[in-house]
């Protein structure tokens, strides 16, 4: 992967992560989801986005984190994982950025444990530590037998 | 056109698509020469060239394609590498071959003409020579557009020189028909367009959308006023049906291309294994999916052959038994339900069940004991094992045991079902398929505040439960919630329950919406909020997280743009255990059922009495259940009595009658169940403490000694011993008989069945 470029950034807690634009991101508000009875928990349920079924992955569940505080809006962040849509409901969506080679560094080891093993590296920016997401490990490491 | 013509035709447009085919390949060897997948390419169209000639006798054709196919099969192993000159021989069997093709085209038959100059060069090269004498390289003829540049020029070169006049000939014709594309146009296959299945895919997905946004549009258009709007949506709304129908054709093919083989494949079993058996066809015309006919191929394959040589008799058994010499082996294809069905019936030995018993325990599959037990429908299961076979020795046709299982693994892949009744007059098998897969109708139903799909296949009836005085509503079966539907037991399934919505089930008397669906062999009420409408839907995957959750079988775009789950009902069904707690009884009606009368069997009405369970009743002396309030009972005398229709129904309790049981006083305000017997034209009604369902016991009664009183013998059923209730007695003590009446219980059990056995030693 390539760790210069541009990222699409959002926050969960108190992470602020990003997710290579090149994935194919965007970004939507309010999307109302259909929820799946049995399914994992970390799947938060399915939405529709002009006729394509997108799999919307509660990414706080994903990170073992405690749910939202009521009124915070969840945001949608897609992405394409192999053929199929997905959308991680986030916190609150930042800015586009762009960074370069220079500021990337390996995954520090005293990383939260649940957020270590989804992210590739950090970006030291100038104000605060970006972590980029490995979109395909934050679906293919959901545990699909669960109850 | 015949049959013959028709599959010519068939080759003829294959062969064609074989050729573009190889003329790319060769072109892309040439730039990949060690490309093996390639070459492994080009030596399958090869070979498949090779066999569809043969059975059309197209010799020269054969030939040749069999030499490139060893010089091919030694590129492909590695032997040698792609040199120029193999190409050029290679590329030049290529050409050939297509000129004999469009000969065959032309005169239906396959042209003369000389190949063993390549043949022999073909030959060399397989064998490791080098250097074939450019001279001896017979060209044969265009395409040279095909060809690479140099070696266009070298032929080009040799001046094309043809020792094969007819193969030009047939050259030559082929481009003045091009030209002229007239006089002999009949002859001219109308070919027809090629196109991807990609893009049918794709079409097939817009038509999706489209017929989404039709349903949106719909729900506009009921809330509009405006005509000329309306109109225009009613407009699209048939198009748009219209517009599905014909892309789902696109999809669709008749059953024919798969059965236009099996005359012939019959003949030749028969044949081999000294049979007359005579091939019937009943609907060919029935279409279905293209990707489900494939799937239901080899099924097929597999069915006829074991009903030709496992079914049908040899001619001398046939004549000893009484049936004609020549065995039928019908095929039978026909929609039911929005599924095809296709039947194979053969009018054979039928399935030897002691046969299948007596092999099931030598592979150790199940202890001779447990097989005795067990009923047909259970002994029947054990040939779709794996590895099962009762032929005592392989023929090369069938007995490697390696059949039925294929079977039915194939048809449940495409979601279909397998179904079997045998008797000594023949077997009949029935395929279930589903006519498509992409676009089907469902009921929707809500669960809290969201919607669900419920394919219609799986849908029986929709009912809406009332609790009311004396009508009996959810009862308890060996731990399943039972409803009673006109005098069947239907187990209830509460979904909200079930998916985990609600921690605890809800309460049983309140109005319940029940969908009746039926799935792995059982029938079931899925409980349900509401039932909403029902709708055609496109099924969507669920992509790869809910691989877990086999209870969704996909997921469909709803006309307000929300996404719905749609359920797997089998997958509910196993869910919720109601299989393996009901499978036994059910499965054993189901069998029945199928058969018709049984000999070995007979269905009996198991109920409790207080103090005494597992009674059972010969189920032709039931004619109906009714659960009857203690306060509409009267008394007559000595007699309780009620009103039942516009007679009086006298009413005996039978605890009275029956030793053993405990005699509980009727008049409570509660309601008991009743089971009523019609005597002489006459309801007699038998108060029972509870009735439960209907079971399939053995024929060979268990007397008891000494003999209870009201008690005919115990039958075993499922490990588990039950009585019989002697209706005729139990009539004769309550002063209602003694009548000699045929179909009355006493009557079926002959002396020979009878086994007589002291009660201590139970």
């Amino acid at each position: 992967m390539n760790r210069a470029g541009s990222y699409a950034t959002f926050y969960v807690g108190n992470f602020f992560f990003g997710i290579p634009i090149a994935v194919g991101v965007e970004v939507t508000k309010g999307q109302e989801v259909t929820p799946v009875p049995l399914g994992p928990k970390e799947v938060a349920g399915f939405f529709n986005l002009r006729g394509q079924i997108v799999t919307a992955i509660n990414m706080r569940t994903r990170l073992n984190m405690p749910d939202a505080p009521n009124g915070t809006d969840s945001l949608s962040i897609f992405f394409q994982d192999q053929d199929h849509l997905f959308a991680l409901l986030v916190d609150r969506v930042g800015d586009f950025t762009e960074v370069t080679e220079q500021t990337f560094e390996e995954t520090p080891s005293n990383l939260d444990s649940n957020a270590r093993e989804l992210i590739v590296g950090v970006h030291k920016l100038a104000d605060k530590l970006l972590l980029v997401l490995d979109t395909h490990k934050i679906v293919a490491g959901i545990d699909l037998v669960q109850n | 056109m015949d049959n013959n013509d028709q599959i010519l035709d068939e080759f003829l447009l294959e062969a064609g698509e074989i050729f573009d085919q190889l003329d790319l390949d060769f072109v892309q060897l040439e730039q990949t020469p060690e490309d093996k997948k390639l070459i492994g390419n080009i030596f399958r169209a090869m070979h498949t060239l090779k066999g569809s000639s043969g059975f059309f006798a197209f010799h020269r054709l054969e030939k040749v394609a069999h030499a490139g196919e060893s010089l091919l099969s030694k590129l492909r192993d590695g032997l040698f590498t792609l040199n120029e000159e193999m190409t050029d021989v290679l590329l030049e069997t290529s050409d050939r071959l297509r000129a004999i093709v469009d000969g065959v085209q032309k005169k239906r038959q396959e042209p003369e003409g000389d190949d063993s100059a390549l043949i022999q060069n073909l030959k060399f090269l397989t064998d490791g020579g080098f250097g074939i004498t450019k001279t001896s390289v017979v060209t044969s003829a265009p395409p040279l557009e095909t060809l690479s540049q140099p070696l266009a020029e070298k032929i080009l070169e040799a001046g094309i020189a043809n020792q094969e006049q007819d193969v030009l000939e047939a050259v030559k014709e082929v481009s003045i028909d091009a030209a002229v594309n007239e006089a002999e146009s009949s002859k001219e296959l109308a070919a027809p367009v090629k196109v991807s299945v990609e893009l049918l895919d794709k079409l097939m997905n817009l038509v999706s959308e489209m017929v989404l946004a039709r349903n949106r549009l719909l729900s506009f258009a009921r809330t509009s006023g405006d005509l000329a709007f309306n109109n225009t949506v009613r407009r699209i709304d048939t198009v748009t049906l219209e517009l599905q129908e014909r892309m789902m054709k696109t999809r669709m093919q008749s059953i024919s291309h798969v059965w236009s083989k099996f005359p012939r494949l019959v003949r030749d079993i028969a044949q081999d294994c000294g049979k007359k058996v005579e091939l019937i066809q009943i609907g060919a015309e029935t279409e279905l999916d293209r990707t489900l006919l494939e799937g239901i191929r080899d099924p097929l394959v597999h069915i006829i052959r074991n009903s030709v040589d496992h079914g049908i008799e040899l001619p001398s058994e046939r004549r000893a038994k009484g049936k004609p010499e020549l065995g039928t082996v019908k095929l039978r294809a026909f929609h039911e339900n929005g599924m095809v069905v296709i039947e194979i019936a053969d009018d054979g030995a039928g399935i030897d069940i002691p046969l299948v018993k007596q092999k099931a325990i030598q592979f150790g599959l199940v202890t001779a004991e447990r097989a005795a037990k067990l009923t047909e429908r259970e002994i029947i299961d054990f040939i779709y094992l794996p590895g099962f076979s009762t032929k005592a020795e392989i023929t090369n046709l069938s007995g490697r045991g390696v059949g039925m299982d294929v079977v039915r693994t194939n048809i449940q892949e495409i979601g279909g079902t397998v179904d079997i009744a045998t008797s000594g007059q023949g077997t009949r098998l029935r395929l279930s398929i589903p006519l498509t897969l992409a676009i089907m109708p469902a009921v929707f139903v809500r669960c809290k505040q969201y919607s669900y799909a419920i394919p219609q296949v799986n849908v029986i009836e929709m009912l809406r439960y009332e609790p009311r005085e004396g009508v009996p509503g959810v009862e308890d079966f060996y731990g399943v919630p039972v409803f009673r539907l006109r005098d069947k037991l239907i187990p209830l399934v509460f979904l909200n329950y079930e998916l985990k919505i609600d921690d605890v089930l809800p309460a049983v008397d309140q109005t319940l919406n029940i969908v009746i669906v039926q799935a792995a062999g059982i029938r079931f009420g899925l409980v349900v909020d509401e039932v909403l409408y029902m709708q055609e839907v496109v099924v969507k995957s669920v992509g790869p997280l809910l691989k877990g959750t086999p209870v969704y079988s996909g997921s469909t775009i709803l006309g307000d743009g929300h996404v719905a789950l749609i359920f797997d009902i089998n997958a509910i069904a196993v869910r919720s255990g109601i299989i393996a707690k009901l499978a036994d009884n059910q499965f054993e009606q189901d069998i029945s059922a199928a058969l018709g009368a049984n000999n070995d069997s007979q269905q009996m009405l198991m109920f409790d009495l207080l103090g005494l369970e597992r009674m059972v009743i010969p189920l032709e002396t039931v004619d109906r259940l009714e659960m009857i309030a203690a306060t509409r009972i009267d008394r007559r005398g000595n007699e309780a009595v009620v009103l039942y229709g516009n007679k009086i129904m006298r009413l005996i309790s039978l605890a009275h009658f029956v030793e053993g049981a405990s005699q509980k006083s009727l008049y409570g305000d509660e309601t008991v169940p009743v089971i009523v017997h019609y005597h002489h034209g006459q309801p007699v009604g038998f108060i029972v403490k509870k009735v439960h369902n209907i079971v399939n016991v053995p024929t060979q009664v268990i007397m008891v000694s000494p003999p209870q009183r009201g008690i005919m013998g115990s039958v075993i059923v499922n490990d588990s011993v039950m009585s019989i209730l002697n209706v005729q007695e139990v009539l004769n003590l309550s002063g209602l008989g003694p009548h000699q009446e045929p179909g009355l219980a006493g009557d079926h059990f002959t002396d020979n069945d009878v086994i007589t056995m002291d009660r201590e030693d139970k």
